[in-house]
């Protein structure tokens, strides 16, 4: 009896022992994500439905919107260990809420047909006073027309972005618009030609972006700057400039079947995507978007953009330049293997990040219908390329960690290659105009912490995804991802 | 006679004689059966054997076998001896190859044995027969050309179980390995000779339109299925090459640049075939040839394959569905002129499953496999009749014309050329006059100017004996002419009445249904005995014009006859079934009150009509019997109720158990037990049809909202309302919808809540109706709105351009909604809550307050706007349902108006130190 007992025992603790050293030695070779960013998943409730559409920290505590239209806040969101959810209903039955923020213990939230903001009274944890800001935009009742939400930005608006009645047309006011609601609940439209949106938010200075999906007149999913007055590249909703003045005369319409920045010198108002996410390569549905403004306390990413993907259960990661009075960028993979769908990118005043999904009525990676993850900087530093940034002659890459000078220096640590989108009413693009620029030269820098790669055959308009596979760390560790996909909308010019 | 056709002549003969002997060798199994005389497969059935009436059964062969046509009958008679039109010949020569032509008017019955159709050159020598038959054949084939097409074998596959499960055999002989040819079935000759598989197809899809007078009738099939039953019949017919092909040899990710590559080998195929590939993987075909177009148009292009293909025509691509992947199919449109294109499908396979379908759509053109219009050059091949091509002479056409009318085809054959209607010649004496049983058309043998029908014994003696008996009067009653007519439409076939007819023990087999648990209720088409009883006028008639497809389960489907041809059953079966016999039992509750517990009976936990039942796209939970939501309209209530008390009484055998078995109710505690009362309620709601509500248990997928403790909301697209509905839940079981863009109460409704499961599954697209009873539909507009005189109209723009703004809702402490909105400076709160009703009816009490910062003149508050208001001891009844009781600021001065054909209560608004308060209680 003891010696079964005894043999018991010593089974699973020589399993324990062999996983560990094994874990070690693989950890050591070939780092993963999780070694930097820590996933922490929360169980939920088996009775809810969590469908996370909207995130925000709202007095003290984690509130999140679902597709189902509750609003719930979560106790201790930011405890070290976080197992089973304990959830407190703040709102039941509104319509579908994909956006939060808050201000003055009111919570904010975008609905399908309107910005409501909720406030607790009595202080029981549920909403007494639910109240419409601003309901002055059109619905018809198609599933399509998404209304997402931004945080407040410094002059006290949500800016709202409407997608189109479907893929194409805009059959009520404002779909395929972006409108800021003013504090006083009235409605300023803002920017035309918006297909899908899946996300939106602010980078560091204020300036607010939100990401587009593969679709007519969207070759494949992107980033895209909300200048107040541009066209943002789907005509299907310009039938409403007939309606309002703010952001003057109706645009001409692109032609379709051209390229964007072929078009874009023909219509002034016409913004260019900022980052494109490269179809399949990147992501499939680009959605929720956060900026890092943790002070360092989410790693070396400070002022950076993260973007999730819908169907890939990704989050991404995004770096913006302004180039020519323009902003555009490279996007790099960031954080895989999202409990589902990602959506909502949110990040927490102790610099986590969570990140809600749902894969209901698109799939998504991630196999569970939906989720809610934090993620966490372990406090190591990844070796990535920080930031890949256009120059008139090539692309000046900065790292994480220092990186090994003959490997950065060599030539054949890295592969470039450029492609386009067909910019048309059609849906979506394949990749076109192909070419491969040659990269003459490069000189790394003395800390080893930048490369600057000379390059001939930059092409505008294209995107130039680059593969650094060759690139080592002092350390000797490889890039933990090595890819960078830059959008080349304008070629800097030299000073 | 020019050289050709004498040598035309020489192959006719020659070939006849083997067609002949084929037909001996190929019908093999029909062969011991072929009948020898014409089928009138009602005479078979009814009057050809045994001591039957021969005068009924000679009069019924008066109209089949056509006499009627040439020998003219008057007065009464001309009632009751219609003509059967024969079929419509305008296009015959789009629908029939030329070679059977000739080959049947040369010799009728020898080509198809057992036709009603005489032959008219029966008497005549060889020669002179031949003569006429190609006269008339060339006469003929100036009404168009056939147009070949192949079938696929999952098609031949389809068809033949088509065949077999949907009616076909009722009338024709099964077509099945070792199953004997049952009597009485219409034959149908070597059908792949006289149609192409095109022509077949459009023939089978709507005989009505070549026969209209209804004998083959229309199974209203789609085109696939019309294809399917046509390409059975192809099954053995091998079509000539129609593709160019080349065939290549290498492993590629996309369609390879064919034109750079040597073709391993080449030649032509029968349609756009992958069999002609040498291995299963890493190839690629392309196949060439020429498309011919009927008409200019818009063609759509179905291009699947695995892996992948491109189609290009005149050098354009239209559908590229290149790359790996499993058979898919993409589309392609292209505008093209009629006439030849040039087409090219290229195709590659890479590993696995390999597959190409390529198809047509387009003016004049059902979606089609596109081989159909495909030829290898850019001619169209010549049609041949006996290895000779045939070529169009019109100094025969124009004899065979001749021919056509004086010899008597037109006496029973509609024929329009151009606009002319080639009219009969033929003369014949009145059917009265008809006096000697054994000559002219009764004669035993053929007569030269004489129609021979090849008439069977009896057939002739019962034909002798009607026109014997021409005189005398006939039994003229409706069962009679009931009778007649299921014995002329063959109707019997299917369907018994008074004990005749049903299903032929020889094609039981072949009546068949999807739910065997059923037994032969599910299978075998129902006795036609009180049918007029049963169904109701509007839904007979329907039956007979349309035909049906009520029961889901039962394979053979209940075809078209046509109104025309069977539509006078309706009145003599009316007359002949129709009863008035059911009680119905008063009830006190109103209607929607009463729907509601029919809603409950029939559901789960009820009467559990839903576990047998389908309720309109809802399955039920056990057998999928005929859908309830059609109940009411389909039958009589009178006869509903009848056979509610005892199914068995009507249907002897049914699986249907009594409801309420015995004459008692299951269900006690539910209008105090009293069947005719629960009956009432259950045919209610049956009323309702597709507009009823769901009964309970039956729609497994729904996410049922409920308020437990405290009332619920749900924000969504509300059926009946704007986008902007908020749909509030009661514990108390009642619900109200209001609608936020509106600013009115839209919806109240007691019971159910909502089923969230169309929001919440998938995208969610679609509006939602209220999941609950007794939904009473408030008419919109906005509350309130000043009036300069009570005449003026009450204001119908959104309310947001009339000024309103909704600002949401507050909850009180018991966590109901307060909504509130402003009316330009005006705040309104709007406090809906359920109250208590003494006579357990749904109540609401609405409270409005308004608060005004400056005094408001000539305000009205809109209490009510419906079709009908009547006011009642201080209350106001709605379309005689609605009670509604106001109180507070000017309800002492409530008037009822007419206003844009509405009535309206309208109550004006009195305020007191900026305040005012109105109270209004719905109770239905």
């Amino acid at each position: 009896m003891t010696a079964r007992l005894l043999f018991q025992r010593s089974l699973p603790a020589c399993l324990a022992l062999f996983g560990a050293f094994a874990a070690s030695a693989f950890s050591q070779d070939t780092p993963v994500e999780n070694d930097y960013y820590r996933m922490d998943s929360f169980k939920l409730p088996e009775d809810l439905v969590l469908e996370i559409g909207g995130i925000e920290w709202f007095n003290d505590k984690l509130a999140i919107s679902t597709r189902r239209g509750d609003i719930y806040t979560v106790d201790n969101a930011l405890a070290e260990k976080i197992g089973e959810a304990k959830l407190h209903p703040f709102a039941i039955g509104l319509h579908e809420v994909l956006g939060l923020t808050q201000k003055d213990g009111w919570l904010y939230a975008t609905q399908r047909g309107e910005v409501s903001r909720l406030k607790d009274e009595d202080g029981d944890g549920t909403a007494d006073i639910i109240e419409t800001v601003c309901d002055k935009w059109g619905i018809t009742g198609d599933y399509h027309e998404y209304a997402f939400g931004s945080k407040f930005d410094k002059d006290g608006n949500i800016w709202v972005v409407l997608c189109l009645t479907g893929s194409f047309s805009s059959q009520t006011p404002y779909r395929g618009w972006c409108v800021r609601v003013t504090p006083d609940g009235e409605m300023i439209p803002t920017c035309s030609g918006i297909r899908s949106p899946g996300g939106i938010g602010a980078n560091h200075l204020g300036e607010i972006f939100y990401t587009d999906n593969q679709g007519p007149w969207n070759g494949t999913c992107s980033l895209k700057h909300l200048r107040p007055g541009s066209f943002q590249g789907h005509p299907g909703g310009n039938g409403w400039y007939d309606l309002t003045s703010t952001i003057g005369p109706k645009p001409v319409e692109p032609d379709s079947g051209s390229r964007m920045m072929i078009e874009q010198p023909k219509i002034p108002e016409l913004v260019p995507p900022a980052i494109y996410f490269p179809y399949k390569k990147m992501g499939q549905s680009a959605s929720g978007v956060a900026c890092d403004v943790s002070g360092g306390r989410f790693g070396p990413f400070e002022n950076q953009l993260f973007v999730g993907d819908q169907t890939f259960s990704t989050v991404m990661r995004c770096s913006l330049e302004m180039v020519n009075g323009y902003y555009q960028g490279a996007c790099y993979p960031f954080r895989e293997g999202f409990g589902s769908g990602s959506l909502a990118v949110q990040f927490t005043p102790d610099g986590s990040m969570f990140v809600g999904g749902t894969n209901r009525g698109w799939g998504s990676r991630g196999r569970q219908p939906y989720a809610l993850d934090r993620l966490r900087w372990t406090g190591k530093v990844p070796f990535e390329i920080h930031e890949m940034k256009a120059r008139p002659d090539g692309f000046e890459l900065t790292f994480t960690k220092p990186v090994d000078r003959t490997s950065a220096e060599n030539a054949e640590s890295y592969k470039l290659e450029t492609y386009a989108y067909i910019y048309q009413g059609a849906y979506g693009s394949p990749e076109v105009d192909h070419t491969t620029p040659a990269i003459d030269r490069i000189e790394v820098s003395d800390d080893g912490q930048a490369a600057r790669l000379f390059v001939t055959g930059l092409q505008q308009g294209h995107v130039h995804e680059l593969h650094c596979n060759g690139i080592r760390s002092k350390a000797g560790l490889p890039l933990l991802h090595a890819e960078a996909y830059y959008t080349l909308n304008f070629i800097p010019s030299a000073r | 006679m020019s050289a050709i056709r004498r040598h035309l002549w020489c192959r006719i003969l020659a070939a006849l004689a083997a067609a002949i002997a084929a037909q001996n060798v190929t019908t093999g199994v029909l062969q011991a059966a072929s009948p020898e005389h014409p089928v009138v497969p009602g005479f078979d059935r009814i009057y050809a054997t045994g001591n039957a009436d021969a005068v009924e059964g000679g009069r019924l062969l008066l109209t089949e076998l056509n006499c009627v046509s040439c020998h003219k009958v008057d007065g009464e008679s001309a009632r009751q001896l219609k003509v059967k039109q024969a079929p419509v010949l305008d296009a015959i020569g789009t629908r029939v190859e030329i070679e059977w032509l000739q080959k049947y008017l040369t010799s009728v019955h020898a080509t198809k044995a057992g036709t009603t159709m005489p032959d008219l050159l029966a008497g005549l020598d060889d020669e002179a027969r031949q003569k006429q038959a190609t006269a008339l054949t060339h006469f003929l084939a100036q009404t168009g050309s056939v147009s070949d097409a192949m079938g696929d074998t999952s098609a031949v596959n389809r068809g033949e179980n088509l065949f077999h499960t949907i009616g076909c055999v009722a009338c024709h002989a099964p077509i099945r390995e070792g199953v004997a040819v049952p009597p009485n079935s219409v034959p149908l000759g070597a059908i792949a000779d006289k149609y192409s598989l095109t022509s077949l197809t459009e023939f089978v899809k709507n005989p009505l339109k070549v026969r209209p007078s209804g004998r083959m009738p229309n199974f209203k099939l789609d085109d696939q299925q019309a294809r399917d039953i046509a390409s059975f019949f192809f099954r053995d017919k091998k079509i000539a090459a129609n593709v160019n092909y080349a065939y290549y040899e290498g492993s590629w990710q996309k369609l390879p640049d064919f034109d750079s590559l040597k073709p391993k080998t080449g030649g032509q195929a029968s349609g756009f075939d992958v069999g002609v590939r040498q291995r299963n993987d890493s190839f690629g075909i392309r196949f060439t040839g020429f498309i011919h177009l009927p008409k200019e148009g818009e063609y759509r292009f179905f291009l699947g394959s695995d892996d992948g293909s491109r189609i290009t025509i005149d050098e354009k691509r239209i559908v590229d569905n290149d790359d790996i992947h499993p058979h898919s199919v993409k589309e392609g449109t292209a505008r093209l002129t009629a006439g030849v294109h040039k087409v090219q499908v290229d195709y590659f396979e890479g590993g696995g499953e390999e597959s190409l379908s390529v198809e047509i759509q387009g003016p004049g053109l059902s979606r089609q496999p596109l081989a159909s219009v495909t030829t290898i050059t850019e001619e169209l091949p010549k049609k041949e009749v006996d290895g000779a091509v045939f070529s169009l002479d019109e100094t025969l056409a124009k004899q065979g014309q001749e021919l056509f009318s004086s010899i008597g085809c037109a006496s029973c054959h509609k024929l329009k050329l151009g606009d002319q209607q080639i009219p009969s010649t033929a003369s014949a004496k009145k059917l009265a006059e008809l006096s000697k049983p054994d000559e002219g058309c009764l004669a035993a043998s053929p007569t030269r100017g004489v129609p021979h029908y090849r008439l069977s014994d009896t057939q002739r003696s019962h034909l002798a004996a009607a026109l014997r008996e021409l005189q005398r009067p006939v039994d003229d009653t409706p069962q009679k002419s009931i009778h007649r007519t299921l014995a002329q439409f063959n109707c019997f076939a299917c369907h018994s009445r008074n004990k005749i007819g049903g299903v032929d023990e020889a094609r039981d087999e072949f009546f068949t249904s999807t739910m065997k648990e059923m037994g032969d209720e599910g299978r075998i088409p129902p006795s036609l005995d009180g049918v007029a009883d049963k169904l109701t006028e509007k839904w007979l008639k329907g039956i007979l014009d349309n035909g049906a497809k009520d029961r889901p389960y039962m394979l053979t489907m209940m075809p078209q006859f046509g109104g025309g041809n069977v539509g006078h059953l309706q009145a003599s079966l009316q007359e002949v079934d129709q009863k008035t016999a059911a009680e119905f039992a008063d009830y006190e509750l109103p209607d929607s009150k009463m729907k509601a517990i029919g809603r409950r009976f029939a559901g789960e936990q009820g009467l559990g009509c839903v576990k047998c039942h389908t309720f309109d796209k809802f399955k039920a939970t056990g057998i999928q019997s005929i859908d309830l939501t059609i109940m009411a309209e389909r039958l009589r209530k009178d006869w509903f109720f009848r056979y509610m008390e005892n199914p068995q009484r009507y249907r002897p055998g049914t699986r249907m158990p009594a409801p309420w078995p015995f004459g008692q109710a299951t269900i006690r505690d539910v209008l105090d037990g009293d069947v005719g009362k629960q009956m009432q309620a259950t045919w209610l709601f049956l009323e309702d049809g597709k507009q009823a509500g769901i009964p309970p248990g039956l729609n497994q997928a729904a996410i049922v909202l409920k308020a437990e403790i405290e009332p619920i909301i749900y924000r969504n697209f509300i059926e009946g309302v704007s986008p902007r509905g908020i749909a509030v839940g009661y514990p108390e079981g009642v619900n109200l919808c209001f609608d936020a863009e509106d600013i009115s109460l839209a919806l109240i409704w007691e019971n159910a809540f909502m089923d969230a499961s169309r929001h919440w599954n998938g995208r969610g697209q679609g509006f939602q109706p209220p999941l609950g009873d007794n939904v009473f539909d408030l008419v919109r507009g906005v509350p309130f709105a000043t009036l300069e005189n009570t005449e003026a109209t009450w204001p119908a723009d959104p309310a947001a351009k009339q000024g309103y703004r909704f600002l949401g809702y507050r909850f009180n402490s018991s966590r109901q909604p307060e909504f509130r909105y402003s009316l330009r400076r005006l705040a309104i709160s709007d406090a809906i809550v359920p109250r208590r009703s003494e006579k357990k009816l749904a109540s609401f009490e609405r409270t409005l307050t308004l608060e005004a910062p400056s005094p408001v003149a000539n305000m009205f508050y809109r209490a009510a706007a419906a079709a009908k208001i009547e006011s009642i001891n201080g209350s106001f009844i709605l379309n005689d349902h609605m009670k509604l009781t106001l109180s507070g600021a000017g309800s002492n001065a409530v008037m009822i108006r007419l206003s844009n054909g509405k009535n309206e209560l309208l109550v004006p608004v009195t305020f007191v130190n900026g305040r005012a308060q109105i109270s209004q209680i719905y109770e239905w």
